[in-house]
């Protein structure tokens, strides 16, 4: 009887061969294809990107407010430092960025730090265009009943924060607790980055030969808290910008004190007129009246009363006081002031 | 006589010895099972992949999760007074017909919370982790099946919900985060939209959603004047949306008709009263000791603004949202029900 061949004959080899290698093929080409993942699927297993610019932008810009958080004197960095420029403020600080946007916003930059008492705070550290834009948008947000702080002559501090202007630059650091021992920690750390950042040089912005219009405000009867800039649309008025404001309490009523300073008397009697206009369009009418300073308006509306005038370079006035007679002995204050002030 | 031949042994020491039929058949059968398998794998080949944005059809709205209202003469927004957050909602939702007239069993839950900012929740600038613990709690207690907790915050959103103390919140009752991803927006051009036309909103949060929450704080805005229940949707838009704010008063209301909420939770027992939206200061927050719950945001934000200390005539997204049909400043037409939770409260 002949032998049973026990090996495969050399077709089935070839064969077995041939499957091997196909499958070989399809496991790689498997293996390639789902290499390949979808670009929808690649973002959305990516993480997202931070939310803030880092310490350089896309194009290369270098955000001079960061070096000033790499430390603060007490405090603990607890994150990295986040710099936004005017396009990307809003991501930071949503609608409120319009407040720096309007006050000649440069660049920001924030940074989170733990302080000795356990709290949390962050600082912003803002850069406007001007000492004037930085005294702006202090002023805009000073919070009611706040004191006054020795960091610097505008800043002042409320039960968790410290709020301060130097420069061109305003600063807000703020703590997640009131309690004793963070509100020292919060001030160390504000004086150490006031001492830091850079002084006012002056007359910078051109307004330093004149005296600061925040001085000229008369002081009987004044709410220094209440003093205000306002960088642009004050009063309600579309392009009245950089005008300050003080609110007072008259022996016959309240009434807000105005003051900005322009380039030249014309421009100064332009703005005058456009707002005595812009108050006409509102419903006020002029009135007669005595002992209105030299070139003054009375505008009045029910229970209303405004003045405007101008002195050399100055526009000033007074808004919406209570009653006439409050309105003109506020008025008569002010242009008093001026009067030495545009000898 | 023992066994000298040769081939029995070899075949021992071969345990199986393959006949040209069997190997055919096996290899037939590896075929089979190869051509099987790389079937399976290439039946779940997607060779197109997910459409570019560009080129996907535009959601109209991020849709309609309105219940039943009540009938006639049952209150449709409640006031609550008080000062445990937790004690308020469960007290205005009762007021309203308690949680089973808004959230079914096995229901999956979108909570549309103000995360916008890494603030602590001291400041008030979020929404309260307390109330979100509580809303979250109660929808589990309702049946909820899921409950999903989502915004697209201005900051980096991993710390907004963390530093605002959400995402404890949420872990804590067993709610899930949503966090925006690009894969999760898709354009909405609202009909009749003015503004929102093929714009990216974070409609993968509401992927299996049957029900939407919002739950909004009381702040003081320095664009729009109040932020609250409608201006909160605002945190489902992607893209540069700070382009809106030259017309902030249209996008909110525009904001309004494209989702219909189940309920809003308008959070005034802390309110921001200046320096909105992001505050900073202890000094910015009064303790109003109120909350509004109704399924109409305009209501709700009618009422809140009082707590500012203006009125809805300051908000003139009010009167386009009401126009626009997304809800009524007619709040006495809700029939509004008070509830206080302390006695002193109120």
């Amino acid at each position: 009887m002949a032998l049973r061949r026990l090996g495969p004959s050399r077709a089935e080899s070839a064969a077995s061969s041939a499957v091997l290698v196909l499958l070989a093929a399809a496991i790689v080409w498997l293996g390639a294809v789902q290499s390949r993942l979808s670009p929808a699927v690649v973002v959305a297993t990516s993480p997202p990107p931070p939310a803030a610019a880092p310490v350089a932008s896309a194009d290369g810009r270098v955000f001079e407010t960061a070096a000033f958080l790499e430390s603060l004197a007490g405090a603990t960095p607890g994150g990295p430092v986040e710099s936004y420029d005017p396009e990307t403020l809003s991501d930071r600080i949503d609608g409120k960025a319009e407040l720096y946007l309007a006050a000649n916003f440069q660049e920001m930059s924030v940074r989170g730090f733990s302080l000795p008492s356990g709290a949390h705070l962050d600082v912003y550290l803002y850069a406007q265009a001007s000492p004037r834009d930085a005294y702006a948008v202090l002023s805009a947000q000073r919070r009611p009943g706040a004191t006054p702080s020795d960091v610097s002559p505008d800043a002042y501090a409320t039960q968790n924060a410290l709020y301060f202007n130097k420069g061109n630059h305003y600063a807000e650091l703020s703590a997640d607790r009131a309690d004793a021992a963070t509100l020292d920690a919060l001030a160390q750390a504000a004086r150490d980055l006031a001492g830091r950042l850079p002084a006012a040089e002056p007359a910078a912005d051109g307004a330093g030969a004149a005296p600061d219009p925040k001085t000229l405000f008369p002081a009987a009867g004044l709410d220094a808290a209440s003093l205000r800039l306002a960088a642009s649309d004050a009063m309600g008025l579309a392009g009245f910008s950089n005008v300050y404001t003080a609110d007072y309490a008259m022996p016959s009523g309240a009434a807000t004190a105005f003051l900005a300073q322009r380039d030249t008397p014309e421009a100064a009697a332009a703005d005058a007129k456009a707002f005595a206009g812009f108050l006409a369009e509102n419903g006020y009418a002029p009135q007669q009246a005595q002992g209105l300073p030299q070139g003054a308006v009375l505008l009045a509306a029910p229970g209303s009363f405004e003045i405007i005038w101008t002195s050399g370079g100055y526009v000033a006035g007074v808004h919406d006081a209570v009653s006439r007679e409050a309105a003109l002995e506020l008025a008569a204050a002010l242009a008093a002031g001026l009067k030495d002030a545009v000898k | 006589m023992k066994d000298h031949d040769p081939a029995p042994a070899a075949q021992k020491a071969r345990p199986e010895a393959l006949s040209r039929r069997a190997f055919l058949w096996r290899l037939a059968g590896a075929g089979v099972a190869a051509a099987a398998v790389g079937g399976i794998g290439l039946s779940l080949r997607d060779a197109v992949g997910p459409a570019a944005m560009e080129n996907a059809r535009a959601l109209a709205t991020l849709g309609d999760f309105a219940v039943p209202a009540p009938i006639a003469g049952k209150p449709r927004l409640a006031e609550v007074h008080g000062t445990d957050r937790a004690a308020m909602f469960t007290a205005g939702v009762a007021a309203l017909g308690g949680m089973a007239a808004f959230v079914a069993r096995g229901d999956t839950v979108l909570l549309k919370v103000n995360a916008a900012f890494a603030a602590p929740a001291v400041l008030g600038a979020t929404t309260s982790p307390e109330l979100l613990a509580a809303v979250a709690t109660a929808c589990r207690e309702a049946g909820a099946s899921r409950v999903l907790v989502a915004d697209n915050p201005i900051n980096n959103p991993e710390s907004c919900f963390e530093v605002a103390g959400l995402a404890d919140a949420a872990r804590a009752t067993g709610a899930r985060l949503v966090l925006p991803r690009p894969a999760l927006f898709s354009p909405l051009s609202l009909p009749h939209g003015r503004l929102l036309k093929d714009w990216p909103v974070f409609s993968g949060a509401f992927a299996g959603v049957t029900k939407v929450i919002t739950l909004a704080p009381v702040k003081d805005h320095q664009r729009a004047v109040a932020s609250m229940s409608l201006k909160n949707l605002y945190g489902l838009l992607g893209g540069r949306r700070n382009i809106f704010h030259q017309d902030i008063n249209g996008i909110i209301a525009e904001l309004g008709a494209m989702l219909t909420p189940t309920l809003c939770v308008l959070d005034g027992t802390t309110v921001m009263m200046t320096n909105g939206p992001t505050g900073g200061s202890l000094s910015d927050l009064r303790q109003a000791g109120v909350m509004y719950l109704s399924a109409d945001p305009v209501a709700t934000d009618a009422l809140g603004v009082g707590l500012l200390g203006k009125t809805p005539a300051d908000l003139p997204y009010l009167a386009l949202a009401q126009a626009a049909g997304v809800g009524t400043t007619d709040v006495a037409s809700l029939n509004p029900v008070t509830v206080n939770t302390e006695p002193a409260a109120g």
